[in-house]
């Protein structure tokens, strides 16, 4: 090797250093994602309660009738949602929205389709006992989860107490908080690879930051303003099926809104729109071509769109570039669905 | 990223083929001959590589070798004294002594000797028994307040704005050199903007707008030489480096990206590789800084999306944690750390003046609540913060709406122009009367950083007069009436929906998007009337530029259908539409094109408001924009001369004339240096422009900082 070779090895060893990847966090975000993942103060991520958490998620004996699990409406497979339009609940009817993907709803603001609630801490428990959804009755659930041996280790192991409601809560939320999903090619093109894309999905993530005005609402890194927004989803035969938003603001303005979802695994996530009536992305993409369905309170962004076949194709083409990685409990652990004793899936 | 590929391989083998140098320069049998060479891999060793100890060495080898001609030691001798100085070695004056001493034919070397031995005869400071001090450093048209000063306060990086480049400011002998060598402007359109200093003050990271019409952030060493390029990503509108950690691994960097979503990411200053930290939407941060420590950053930024008010937040470096360290009604502006890092610096308008306050921060946490250490500090444009000072920047004057009278049959000045009474001190531009010709409203851009622009309306008989914020916009281009006069069009630039048409509602002072172009983006100008309002109020012409798949356009866009008809098309990539000027009665629109840079042809036409074939008017050897109808749309009065990109460069422009049905074009006899935005009255004889540019300073405020935040 020459002097000069060697000088310029020795050099490239002594200015290396690492990459921002090396600043660390648990679980690891994924890239494309904030590094910072909001987590509040009062439910730090812990292994333990990640891992209590995930068994919960996957545990019928949540549900009134020992049938159901969140795992059930938000199936890693597909996405963490269910690939149905509206879901079984334990009342044996269908649920009233379709079940969203739950993937990257740590950075999220609201929860559920009209953002009732907040922290994910209140969202599980409410879907708990939500008669069309798992419909069980927290006492009995924690009575059970208490007689289990178990999870009598698992909660004093993570709470250092036996299992309570807010116990429970911090326990689901914070696997939740781990469900998180990054590293599609959009992502390595957002970091300036440009080959990440081929070209026809560069085209289309042009017409999805111009003419479709989709990044209107699915913008940033998690591809959602987390607004609501109504787009006449909700508005059939003259009349609104489902007021959204407005149950919990009661502002006229929010008549017929729905959060915005994220896009991210949107080609596994079928059907779309808060009540699954769009199955294909071709039907959302025509939907939002014709801006939407007109009614009183559509939302001023919504307009015709004008799209060419061309261009609709680009479009779903590039969204097919939002799937990448799904990573879920500490450490980015397989989702290995680990079944818990009574374990029945429907 | 094939160019940051390129200068990450570029620049080691470049620096390893200077040390392979270096030591054969060595060498006894060559030191001689290679003592200039030796010289230069010092400066690379210095500037490039960031090891000062080993450019020191050679250095002191280049001065004691004896063979070395005069000249070359003379210069090795001044780097090492430079470099004594970094270091706050005593030596740095022995150093330049021995130069002056020793050196004195070495005319260049000894100058830049004495100017160092004089600045350093003088405080750098005030003393601390003196309080708070606040000292003008830099005047002149030449001030820019894009840059940072260096850690150790000597020096200021700017942009040089006669060339774009990146240049550097001794705020103690007042002289200034270039970083970058791009050339000048009339070889391309490149420039620097924001830049930062390395903690070592050996290197200044920068963003770089390129030919290619990208931003891209790119370090160079504090000596100049050859820039590295860490970031030129596609899928990145605009960017900025705003603090620099404190081990010197990574630029704290804002991204904004396409969607208008903004993003605090770590750039590694090895390779250009980034992470983001957090993601925020169509708003961000003004100021960021790193602890001293590197654990923690600390940013401000609006908790609401419909109020300016700001508040101060801790984000953790490793993303682990974010706290909120200041909450309050009032405006929070982020300055920095304390030098202890024990605290924040901040200023704040809570009590009504804009006061310096400090809070005490621990483990990520507020201790306390904040205290005043220093009141009513003015409006100023933090630079950062090096030896315990505050540099800032001050802008003073600023651009103001004149009113005068003409004839309009010979032009002549009936009334000389005199000068509004404004109630914002700062830049008020792009004047517009209402349609009946009763009110005149404009843009008011306070002078105090950060503060919200305004459109002022003023009843010109009563003198009645409102102000509407508008502070979601950081530019406008051009502010029309409607019809009706209850709403005001604003072409601008609004951080929430990037470039478009807006309106105000003036009965309420909501805002509305009302055009954001599909396909070809507005076309707008800082100097010329970029769009108009159809009489019957239910639609609007202007222009879009050209794009890879559409020609510069006229268009008519309707209000209610948000259909768009082509009025008149410009081939050419470069060309453009513009001076927009509707005829009195509505039915014609008058525009100028240019269908070639730096100039091609440049014509002013006139076409039904409703298509047809444009009628060309004039032709001109310089570009030309319509600005309005005169004798009852018999002529048109347009502007002759370059349309200006810089509004802080104004041009001086020429008045023309020439009559509506054809023929020859006369220029009027005014006087009109340095004016924009020429409109005429209803009455086509009242006219109003906008006239004077600010002028920064660069101000240290010191002893204001205490050196800890914990209270006394």
């Amino acid at each position: 090797m020459s002097r000069k070779a060697i000088a310029a090895a020795a050099l490239a060893a002594a200015c290396a250093v690492g990459s921002p990847k090396e600043w660390g966090h648990a679980p690891p975000v994924p890239r494309g994602l904030d590094l910072h993942l909001p987590v509040p103060a009062d439910n730090p991520l812990t292994p333990e309660k990640v891992a209590l958490g995930r068994r919960l998620f996957f545990e019928p004996l949540l549900s009134r009738d020992s049938t159901l699990s969140c795992a059930s409406c938000h199936q890693p497979a597909l996405g963490f949602g269910d690939g149905r339009a509206r879901s079984p609940g334990a009342d044996g009817g269908l649920t009233q929205r379709s079940a969203p993907a739950i993937v990257n709803r740590a950075y999220g603001t609201h929860q559920f389709w009209d953002g009732r609630a907040d922290a994910l801490e209140e969202q599980v428990l409410a879907t708990l006992i939500q008669p069309r959804e798992l419909g069980g009755d927290t006492t009995q659930v924690l009575r059970s989860l208490r007689r289990n041996a178990a999870y009598r280790r698992a909660f004093r192991g993570a709470f250092g107490r036996d299992a309570d409601a807010a116990a429970l809560a911090a326990a689901l939320a914070s696997y939740v908080r781990t469900i998180l999903s990054g590293d599609a090619p959009f992502d390595r093109y957002a970091e300036g690879d440009t080959t990440a894309l081929t070209p026809i999905q560069r085209a289309g993530l042009r017409l999805f930051r111009g003419k479709a005005r989709c990044a209107t609402c699915h913008l940033g890194s998690r591809l959602t303003d987390d607004g609501f927004h109504n787009t006449g989803v909700a508005w059939r035969g003259g009349a609104l099926r489902d007021s959204g938003r407005f149950t919990v603001t009661r502002s006229v303005r929010d008549l017929g809104a729905f959060k915005t979802p994220t896009l991210r695994e949107i080609s596994r996530t079928a059907p779309y729109m808060h009540d699954g009536s769009l199955a294909t992305l071709e039907e959302v993409v025509e939907f939002y071509d014709r801006g939407g369905i007109d009614n009183p309170h559509l939302d001023p962004e919504l307009r015709q769109l004008h799209l060419r076949d061309t261009e609709k194709r680009a479009l779903i083409a590039f969204l097919g570039a939002l799937s990448g990685a799904v990573r879920e409990g500490w450490y980015a652990a397989p989702p290995a669905l680990a079944r818990t004793p009574g374990h029945r899936t429907r | 990223m094939t160019r940051a590929r390129n200068g990450r391989h570029a620049a080691p083998i470049a620096v390893a083929c200077l040390v392979a140098m270096a030591h054969q320069a060595a060498g006894a049998q060559q030191r001689s001959a290679d003592a200039a060479v030796l010289l230069e891999a010092a400066q690379h060793q210095e500037t490039i590589a960031g090891n000062l100890d080993s450019a020191m060495a050679l250095y002191r080898r280049i001065a004691s070798d004896r063979r070395a001609s005069r000249g070359v030691v003379a210069q090795a001798l001044v780097r090492l004294g430079g470099a004594y100085e970094t270091l706050g070695d005593v030596e740095a004056r022995r150093t330049y002594e021995r130069v002056v001493g020793e050196y004195a034919d070495q005319t260049a070397a000894a100058r830049v000797a004495r100017e160092r031995l004089s600045a350093m005869a003088r405080p750098a400071v005030a003393s601390a028994a003196d309080g708070p001090v606040a000292r003008r450093l830099w005047a002149g048209p030449e001030v820019d307040l894009m840059g940072a000063p260096s850690p150790d306060g000597r020096l200021l990086t700017f942009t040089d704005w006669s060339t774009g480049e990146l240049a550097v400011y001794d705020l103690t002998t007042g002289r200034s050199r270039p970083l970058t060598r791009s050339g000048p402007w009339s070889a391309n359109d490149d420039y620097a903007e924001t830049s930062i200093w390395s903690p070592d003050g050996r290197q200044v990271a920068y963003t770089w707008y390129t030919n290619d019409d990208q931003y891209e952030l790119r370090v160079i060493g504090a000596e100049g030489g050859s820039p590295r390029t860490l970031v030129a990503n596609p899928d990145v509108d605009y960017l900025w480096p705003d603090a620099w950690s404190p081990d010197g691994r990574y630029i704290l960097t804002i991204l904004r990206r396409p969607d208008r979503s903004s993003q605090l990411a770590l750039v590694s200053a090895a390779d250009g590789s980034l992470r983001v930290l957090k993601t925020f939407d169509w708003r961000w941060p003004l100021q960021t800084s790193i602890s001293p420590d590197g654990r923690w950053i600390a940013y401000d930024f609006p908790p609401a999306e419909d109020q300016p008010e700001r508040d101060i937040y801790l984000l953790a470096a490793d993303g682990s944690r974010e706290q909120v360290i200041v909450r309050h009604p009032a405006d929070e502006r982020l300055l920095g750390w304390t030098p202890d890092g024990s605290g924040l610096v901040f200023t704040t308008n809570r009590r009504g003046t804009r006061d310096l306050a400090v809070i005490a921060v621990s483990g990520g946490e507020a201790r306390g609540e904040p205290r005043i250490v220093k009141s009513d500090v003015g409006p100023l444009a933090p630079l950062g913060i090096a030896r315990g000072n505050i540099y800032y920047g001050a802008s003073f004057g600023g651009r103001d709406v004149y009113l005068g009278r003409l004839e309009p049959s010979t032009g002549t000045i009936e009334t000389e122009p005199s000068r509004l009474p404004v109630r914002v001190e700062g830049r008020n531009h792009h004047p517009s009367w209402s349609p009946d010709g009763s009110m005149l409203a404009w843009i008011a851009e306070p002078v105090t950083p950060g503060a919200p622009r305004m459109v002022e309306i003023r009843d010109l008989e009563s003198g009645a007069e409102r102000q509407l914020p508008i502070f979601n916009f950081l530019r406008v281009f051009e502010l029309e009436w409607s019809p009706d006069q209850r709403t005001l069009y604003i072409l601008g630039n609004n951080r929430k929906d990037g470039i478009g048409l807006f309106s105000l509602e003036l009965a309420s002072g909501a805002q509305g998007k009302v055009v954001q172009p599909d396909e070809g983006v507005i076309g707008r100008r800082p100097d010329a009337r970029m769009f108009a309002v159809a009489r019957d109020g239910g639609s609007l012409i202007y222009s879009t530029l050209p794009t890879e798949s559409s020609p510069a356009r006229l268009v008519r866009y309707e209000l209610a259908s948000g259909s768009v008809t082509v009025l008149h098309e410009v081939p050419g990539r470069k060309a453009s539409v513009h001076g927009i000027a509707l005829s009195p009665n509505g039915t014609d629109v008058a525009f100028g094109v240019i269908d070639g840079v730096p100039v091609g042809r440049t014509a002013a036409y006139v076409v039904p408001v409703t298509g047809g074939p444009a009628r060309l008017l004039v032709e001109h050897d310089t570009p030309l924009a319509p600005v309005g109808w005169l004798d009852e749309g018999r002529t048109l009065l347009y502007e002759a001369d370059p349309p200006n990109t810089n509004t802080e460069r104004p041009h001086r422009h020429e008045l023309w004339t020439v009559p509506a049905a054809g023929g020859t074009p006369r220029k009027l006899p005014v006087e009109v240096d340095a004016i924009q935005n020429v409109r005429v009255h209803p009455d086509g004889r009242r006219f109003v422009f906008a006239k004077g540019a600010a002028q920064s300073e660069v101000w240290v405020l010191e002893n204001a900082l205490p050196r800890s935040a914990e209270p006394r």
